[in-house]
């Protein structure tokens, strides 16, 4: 898994390019780089233009970091492909999580 | 303690591999299998479904099928072409603990979003079908997914 981090210091938020596949084997990996910036910005965008596929390990670490970061901010996906949108749609945490359309 | 086994061909199961049940592992598995639906001609968004269903059902084996073990137990994954159905099956085969994550489906409320259960919710819109059994002390899990 490779990330893109861009951090914008003066309105305390951060772009997160995610590239690759969260699946069991690499959602961890996500989850640990989500929480380098919890503490230090209010909102937190991940962008999902490079992920190819989220299976449920990852979904769970999506809402881990969602309930996160609502205590003091947000947490936005954005460029959710098709693929992950479907995944999204069928387990309904696209109604729990802010998905940019 | 005894080592992971990392993914390796069946002798006597043909097209088949066997690997330990631990998640780390799972990159090798989807990527053999990855090789084996797209080397079939199944389409690529149907490739990653089935990567997407491969995913929960070996996770669910790696975390219910060896409770207890310090070295976790194997899984054997193989596939067959179902020519006259134009579809493939994919099996899923442990000896662990007797469990058929079937019977959660109907006991899910396909409305309610929850952390947990999502993953069998996928396998089942991702699959065409889906079978369990169990033989001796085998859990068998098949799913078939269509060419089209």
């Amino acid at each position: 898994m490779e990330f893109n981090i861009q951090q914008n210091l003066a309105d305390k938020s951060v772009v997160i390019g995610l590239n690759g596949r969260i699946n069991t084997a690499t959602s961890q990996e996500v989850a640990e780089e989500l929480k380098k910036y919890f503490s230090s910005v209010e909102t937190m965008i991940l962008d999902f233009a490079g992920v190819e596929y989220i299976s449920s390990a990852g979904l769970r670490m999506l809402i881990d970091a969602d309930e996160t970061m609502s205590q003091h901010g947000k947490l936005v996906l954005r460029n959710v492909g098709v693929e992950v949108r479907e995944v999204l749609e069928v387990t309904g945490f696209n109604e729990i999580l802010h998905v940019e359309e | 303690m005894t080592e992971l086994q990392h993914i390796q061909r069946l002798p006597d199961v043909e097209n088949g591999v066997s690997l330990s049940a631990a998640r780390q592992l799972f990159p090798e598995l989807e990527e053999w299998l990855e090789e084996v639906l797209s080397g079939v001609g199944m389409p690529r968004r149907s490739v990653m479904q089935m990567l997407i269903a491969s995913d929960e059902i070996f996770t669910n084996i790696c975390s219910y099928a060896y409770p207890n073990q310090e070295c976790p137990g194997l899984v054997q994954v193989s596939w067959r072409l179902k020519p006259e159905e134009q579809s493939v099956e994919v099996r899923f085969c442990d000896s662990g603990v007797a469990f058929n994550p079937l019977q959660h489906l109907s006991e899910e409320h396909p409305t309610v979003p929850h952390r947990e259960g999502n993953g069998i919710r996928l396998v089942q819109k991702y699959t065409d079908a889906l079978d369990y059994t169990r033989e001796g002390n085998q859990n068998i899990l098949t799913l078939t997914k269509r060419l089209s």
